[in-house]
């Protein structure tokens, strides 16, 4: 008799011994919730985020640039009077309520539907600058831990030597040089991530070279490329999710702070809405504690995912 | 140790001239688009191309680029990081009279990080697992999570709403201490606060961590069986321990902190570097923006260089490892 978890024992013939099955995905799923609820938050925010974004034209109930007006109180048809003639006001700094969720900023427009839309900048730019950073990263770190020696060397100095640049500066210098536009913030942003991915993928592969796999496949001739590619790349992608999911939340933050400056690429953002939110914070705070709050929601959202993943995958990435 | 000390001095020389190389080429090599930038604003030119050549001249760029390099190296270690392209009087000039509210700003940043975070981290640790842990532990993570300048934000309508009262929030002339301390502390305590609530969670963490593997210790076993107070044995055995690798946190902190100073100089409106760079970029006065970026760098470097020296005298095995 083969146990369900596939135990051996007496009664259970060596012929009929099956491995045991893997969890179903639904099973993980549920001990990753029980386990780690911080981590399940942080992941189903993330999902609320894409789902957001990519349902905007859908969920946000306005468009970007809408201006909403209201009657004028004041009207009197045939006055010239300012604040007399026109039969609309524009609807600035109003307070939340059924028609506007979030309220609205100083130009009348919806700070709900700003909101939704500017998710999209907040997805694309950090997914896309990681996914970047990422893909680069790796092969340095990788190729620098496989090959060792000098090479190695000289790439971990400078490595380290590009870390110790404050990132906002960098980024700074990036806007002097080059138009600020989605693509080079996002470039810029992949530059940045570079170092810190590639010294923990530096870290990870100098123990995996190590491993008996790596030697057997050595010896039956494999060339290095192939090593690198389809024996050590797959047994290191655990700690790339980690860093690349932490990555995107400082990412974020770092596109929300450029924003807020007012040294981002045009266009609907949340550090621009916050920018725009605290000149009539003390009047009307709506639109500085929404756009804050989302900021603050998303890069909380997939550091706590990070993290919980770290610890469930490899708790030897810990600080 | 002196070679330790030596070790640290050169490994940190191309640190700095990796610095100053990746400012040079932003600032001659590459800026296509910032000369462009200048031309069409600030000169008198008829097309943009005779503009852009103007530019390009005044500021020396039509040499070979080994020309410009030696000369930009000699010209900053000599002190001349150029001039403004607005007021054209140098650009140190203009730094001197921004520095110290920025300067300030930092210190009274670590000041309110240290304050909050000692505390917290050290009772976490002693009190693992309580209920005080938890919820010390999850303000932690939330500060954590929090950027300083949403936490300013909010913690400007509070103040607002309850006690009535803002700091400047237009550009106003700057008291330092000794002068109006009054006047120097409505301007900057409620920026500190917000960034060094930020910077504090990271570090109170660190703390936590540090504390309880120190608190494990042989010697601090010694000392509670020698029957000294919890007092004495957190204070004078464990914690200076557990400070050690705090310390090397501080360098990658100070650059946090610059960008923290930054963010909250243009949200506050307070006269300082962060805001004269915002400006500056915004003005398209790039000499400016290129010195501070230079500067602060450097200080950077010169930072993390310190804490490795402090932290070799501070705990031997460092030096002799």
């Amino acid at each position: 008799m083969v146990g369900r978890t596939g135990e051996m024992g007496p009664g259970v013939l060596a012929s009929e011994w099956a491995p045991p099955r893997a969890p179903s995905l639904w099973r993980s799923l549920g001990r990753f919730v029980v386990r780690k609820p911080l981590g399940a938050f942080g992941v189903f925010v993330i999902v609320v985020l894409v789902v957001v974004a990519a349902g905007a034209p859908v969920l946000a109930r306005y468009g970007v640039e809408q201006a909403f007006e209201v009657a004028n109180p004041a009207y009197s048809p045939n006055s010239l009077e300012t604040g007399k003639f026109s039969p609309t006001l524009i609807d600035t700094q109003a307070p939340p309520s059924m028609k506007h969720w979030f309220g609205t900023d100083n130009y009348g427009r919806d700070s709900y539907a700003r909101i939704i839309w500017g998710s999209r900048r907040t997805l694309k730019v950090g997914l896309l600058s990681l996914a970047m950073g990422t893909a680069i990263g790796v092969m340095i770190g990788l190729t620098s831990a496989y090959f060792s020696g000098l090479l190695d060397t000289i790439v971990q100095r400078f490595m380290d030597s590009f870390q110790s640049f404050p990132a906002l500066l960098f980024l700074i210098l990036v806007v002097t040089v080059r138009a600020p536009t989605e693509m080079n913030l996002i470039i810029g942003l992949a530059i940045v991530s570079v170092p810190s991915i590639s010294r923990i993928v530096r870290s990870v592969v100098l123990q995996t070279r190590e491993m008996p796999f790596v030697e057997s496949a050595r010896l039956i001739g494999a060339s290095d490329l192939r090593i690198m590619g389809r024996h050590i790349l797959p047994n290191i992608m655990a700690p790339i999710i980690v860093v690349f999911t932490i990555g995107v939340g400082t990412v974020i933050l770092a596109e929300a702070m450029l924003s807020f400056l007012g040294l981002g690429p045009p266009g609907i953002s949340w550090g621009q809405m916050l920018d725009t939110g605290r000149l009539f914070v003390l009047t009307s705070p709506w639109l500085a504690l929404f756009s804050g709050g989302a900021i603050t929601l998303a890069v909380m959202a997939f550091n706590l995912a990070g993290d919980a993943l770290r610890d469930v995958l490899d708790p030897r990435l810990r600080m | 140790m002196r070679a330790y000390i030596i070790g640290r001095i050169l490994l940190n020389i191309p640190v700095l001239f990796l610095v100053i190389t990746m400012v040079f080429l932003a600032s001659h090599a590459l800026p296509d688009y910032a000369t462009r930038r200048v031309a069409s604003s600030l000169t008198g030119a008829t097309n943009l191309d005779e503009a852009i050549h103007q530019v390009r001249h005044e500021l020396g760029m039509d040499r070979p680029l080994y020309v410009q390099y030696f000369d930009y190296v000699g010209d900053v270690l000599r002190g001349d990081l150029g001039h403004s392209l607005l007021t054209k009087r140098p650009v140190l000039t203009e730094l001197k009279a921004r520095m110290p509210p920025s300067v300030e700003l930092g210190i009274l940043d670590i000041l309110v990080a240290l304050t909050v975070s000692v505390p917290i981290g050290i009772i976490s640790a002693i009190r693992q697992d309580t209920w005080i842990d938890y919820l010390l532990r999850f303000f932690a993570i939330f500060w954590l999570a929090i950027p300083s300048f949403y936490l300013a934000v909010i913690l400007l309508i509070v103040s607002f709403k309850v006690v009535g009262w803002t700091p400047p929030l237009v550009v106003t002339a700057y008291h330092n201490f000794p002068s109006d301390p009054v006047k120097n502390l409505q301007m900057l305590a409620l920026p500190a606060i917000a960034g060094g609530i930020a910077t504090g969670a990271s570090v109170m963490r660190l703390l936590r961590s540090q504390m309880l593997e120190v608190l494990r210790q042989d010697y601090v076993r010694t000392a509670w069986a020698k029957g000294l107070r919890e007092r004495t044995v957190v204070t004078r055995h464990a914690l200076k321990n557990a400070m050690i690798p705090v310390l090397t946190i501080a360098g990658l902190l100070v650059g946090a902190l610059i960008s923290g100073n930054v963010v909250l100089e243009t949200m506050f409106s307070i006269p300082g570097m962060g805001l004269f760079t915002v400006t500056s970029i915004k003005q398209n006065d790039f000499p400016v923006v290129h010195a501070i970026v230079l500067i602060v760098a450097t200080a950077v470097v010169f930072t993390n260089l310190a804490v490795d020296l402090v932290y070799a005298w501070l705990d031997p095995r460092i030096r002799y490892g």
